[in-house]
């Protein structure tokens, strides 16, 4: 029993989740009865592949509003990551592309956390400034137009992450899942995991604990822009070419807007990647059966902006009534 | 100094404000009990005690911040119910808090008048009669301040005067005082005085909250002591001296009682070493050694260097001059981090602000400076780390539902003694204690200080800072004295007279 109260200290069945998880119950209930084809398994699928890059980008961005920042550089990575993967495959053939890719969305990574757990600037301000930084790098280095025509066999095997199946298996669904497990296990079951928490909880009892915050950020923002550079990768490999508007759109509100309706504090020190999910699930399924019912998609937008703010409220209700 | 301006009318004067059978409990605490107080128009009447003692909740119950529980408030003899700091505002209560409520980036002129601005008929904010009011309140005052002059630039004791002048433009009949000379010059101190003076001639009744007797007896008229919340009594100030204002206080007649609770314990090798350790305008030339299974107590009164002082020991501020010696070895400490690795712990003042995450459960604050033992390999051992947090909660009786509880619903008591399971939790030799008994009710006090015993009698050294004289002759096997950042006096603990110590502390006379 002790063990399982455990697991409760971050993903616990708790009011925060309850809220998130009857939208879910709720909206699978009503759009199955409105929608035949909504439980079909041709759909679930469907609605998985198509939010797998989102799984990863939020759950890498649960990290920095653990800590009580955010990462609104997330999509710009997605684009950077995209072009050059694409870019340089077509010459030097898959394998060099994602080093150099990745490596590229791990560079913008680094430095937003050298800037914010070294230089100490706010996260807002070093986000926002990577966010054009990255953005604008991917379009000097497409030239502003997408990249087509990356050589065989390697277009398939790149396909094959961002939409192939292992199976009955979607492999993106199946990196999500491992990523997702992953970092449940760092911020569950390691010291990294709990500073995480312990800095967004209160970073000065964090110092005066002995804990290393500078350093604690700077992983966090590798997470975060690492998950991002994977999500790019993978959104790339999905659309077979370079695309320098990949992340412009709204995956990057998204990816934060998940995390908040998923029941994380934007304060800091509560939360965790499993709520993240639930928030995940909540926004793709109702696009999807919104969708699925022809509603129109800027009706789609305010329902997900209100329940960012319904969800924000429902916890700080919570939060003043201890 | 004597023969403070009191007026002939004042033992006659109508009440402004009455108290009687004032009640409020916290979770854990009764801090009022039955308390009756007033003031008198045109008096200043003294709220003495020991930290604790209920001094900050009565104020903040008369300003609307707290509700009482039971008993009846007056003003102006008619009974008003202070619902919130609206209400009291109205009613011509104005208190000032040691954390002055001005804005830094504003002017004094615009402070002033924050919150009702003096406005043109066109909506916008008439300048000219902005400042010209402004000067209007501050020249019968006395105040010499431009208006223009922005509130960071100026003084502490400029700004006191400030809001003290903001107070009386709302037309206040009450005001209160909450310490306001702590971070105050002696001179400034006096140029506060003269404008209380002038406020309790004008008809003010003023309550000034202290622990410095001696600096406030040409001040007030009368006096009332808190001790554990509750009234010890009100007198005229010229009926009390020093000492029974401390035997008042700390509810002990020191002279009688024997300390035998001192256990004989043989006092070992140094294992920490201050050599003229300073830091601009906080201490200087701070020399001490700790040695093992000893309790060291550094005392002096708020703003006195010693809180700056411990975090400078735990590397979390950097000591100007001087060094510091662990075991014979001068050290350099980066941050706190290091301090710890070193063996040092330290219990925070702030204990919200730098002791606990309060959103975090009990157990993960628990071993939030010790997680390093319970990792295998790579991986946390939850089970090992919930067995530890559940021995440390039965060992210490730390309260909690549940070790998942949240630390921040503790109790004030449960929170302090989370902290020192916290430290216990790692493997400090070295236990530095800002003021632990703060904030923390009486049965707990006692609990905590056993603890401290316990640490010392296991062969760590202890250095606790204290402004609690009851709690300095307690627990201390040595103590010193520190005033305005340099130690003024060391003493032993053993037939000490705690005027001696009383005098270090506030005339910086050693003994």
């Amino acid at each position: 029993m002790g063990g399982q109260r455990w697991h409760a200290l971050v993903g616990r069945i708790e009011p925060a989740t309850v809220g998130p998880g009857l939208a879910l119950l709720a909206m699978i209930i009503v759009f199955s009865i409105l929608s035949p084809y909504f439980l079909t398994r041709n759909n679930i699928t469907n609605v998985l592949v198509q939010s797998a890059p989102l799984l990863i980008l939020a759950a890498g961005q649960t990290f920095a509003l653990l800590m009580g920042g955010l990462d609104l550089s997330q999509g710009s990575i997605v684009s950077l990551v995209s072009v050059v993967t694409a870019g340089v495959m077509m010459r030097h053939r898959i394998v060099l592309g994602a080093v150099a890719g990745l490596g590229a969305g791990f560079g913008v990574s680094l430095l937003n956390g050298l800037l914010i757990g070294r230089a100490r600037i706010q996260p807002f301000i070093v986000t926002l400034g990577t966010l054009y930084v990255a953005a604008g790098l991917a379009m000097v280095y497409s030239g502003g137009s997408s990249i087509f025509g990356l050589p065989k066999p390697d277009v398939d095997y790149f396909f094959w992450f961002g939409g192939g199946f292992i199976g009955p298996v979607p492999v993106s669904v199946l990196i999500a899942v491992l990523v997702i497990a992953a970092i449940y296990i760092v911020l569950t079951r390691t010291r990294f995991g709990r500073h995480v928490y312990a800095v967004g909880g209160s970073e000065s009892v964090a110092v005066m604990s002995g804990i290393e915050v500078g350093r604690v950020k700077v992983l966090i923002y590798l997470v975060s822009g690492g998950c991002a550079s994977i999500a790019g990768f993978l959104m790339s490999g999905r659309v077979i070419s370079g695309q320098p508007l990949l992340g412009a759109g709204d995956i990057l509100l998204q990816s934060i807007g998940a995390v908040i309706i998923g029941g994380t504090s934007v304060f800091g020190g509560q939360g965790g990647v499993l709520r993240t999910v639930l928030g995940v699930l909540v926004i793709a399924f109702m696009v999807n059966g919104l969708n699925l019912l022809a509603i129109d998609t800027f009706a789609q937008q305010v329902i997900v902006g209100v329940m960012i703010i319904l969800s924000v409220w429902v916890n700080s209700l919570r939060r003043r009534r201890t | 100094m004597t023969g403070a301006a009191i007026p002939a009318n004042v033992a006659t004067a109508d009440a402004i404000l009455e108290l009687r059978g004032l009640h409020k409990k916290f979770p854990g605490v009764v801090a009022l009990d039955k308390v009756d107080f007033d003031v008198r128009r045109g008096e200043v009447h003294a709220l003495l005690g020991a930290n604790g003692a209920g001094k900050s909740t009565l104020i903040k119950i008369v300003a609307g911040l707290y509700r009482a529980d039971a008993g009846e408030i007056r003003i102006d003899g008619r009974p008003v119910e202070l619902r919130d700091t609206q209400t009291a505002r109205a009613l011509g209560v104005s208190v000032i808090y040691q954390d002055l409520a001005l804005v830094p980036h504003l002017s004094v002129a615009e402070n002033l008048f924050l919150g009702h601005e003096l406005m043109t008929p066109l909506g916008l904010i008439d300048w000219r009669r902005t400042h010209a009011e402004a000067r209007r309140l501050l020249a019968p005052l006395g105040i010499d301040i431009p208006t223009d002059a922005k509130i960071s630039s100026l003084s502490m004791g400029q700004r006191q005067l400030v809001e003290i002048a903001k107070a009386f433009g709302i037309e206040a009949k009450l005001l209160v005082l909450d310490e306001p000379t702590a971070s105050l010059s002696r001179g400034e101190a006096e140029s506060l005085f003269v404008l209380i003076r002038k406020l309790a001639q004008s008809g003010v009744g003023i309550i000034y909250v202290s622990h410095r007797l001696e600096e406030i007896a040409p001040l007030v008229n009368r006096v009332t002591v808190l001790r554990d919340g509750r009234s010890v009594g009100t007198y005229p100030v010229d009926q009390l001296d020093r000492r029974n204002v401390v035997a008042l206080i700390t509810g002990q007649d020191w002279r009688s009682s024997e300390r035998s609770r001192r256990s004989a314990r043989s006092i070992g090798e140094p294992l920490l070493e201050l050599h003229h350790l300073g830091r601009a305008r906080e201490f200087e030339d701070i020399s001490l050694t700790l040695r093992r299974s000893e309790i060291l107590v550094l005392t002096g009164l708020v703003g006195a260097g010693r809180t700056e002082l411990l975090e400078t020991i735990f590397g979390a501020r950097r000591a100007a001059t001087g060094e510091i010696r662990i075991g014979g070895k001068t050290v350099k400490f980066a941050g706190p981090r290091d301090a710890i690795r070193s063996g040092i712990a330290l219990l925070p003042e702030d204990r919200r602000g730098h002791g606990l995450a309060v959103i975090l459960p009990v157990v993960a604050n628990m071993t939030l400076a010790s997680l390093g033992q319970f990792v295998g390999r790579l991986l946390l051992h939850p089970k090992q780390e919930l067995q530890h947090a559940r021995r440390m909660i039965g060992e210490l009786a730390i309260k909690t539902p549940s070790p998942f509880q949240a630390a921040g619903l503790l109790s004030g008591g449960n929170q302090q003694k989370l902290v020192l399971a916290k430290w216990l939790s790692t493997s400090a030799e070295i236990f530095l204690l800002d003021e632990p008994t703060q904030g923390v009710d009486v049965g707990t006090k006692d609990e905590i200080y056993r603890l401290i015993r316990g640490l010392a009698a296991s062969g760590k050294a202890v250095l606790v800072v204290s402004s609690d004289l009851e709690e300095v002759l307690e627990i201390g096997d040595r103590i010193l004295a520190i005033r305005r950042g340099r130690i003024v006096g060391e003493f032993r603990n053993d037939a000490l007279d705690p005027s001696l110590l009383v005098d270090a502390i506030t005339h910086g006379q050693a003994a």
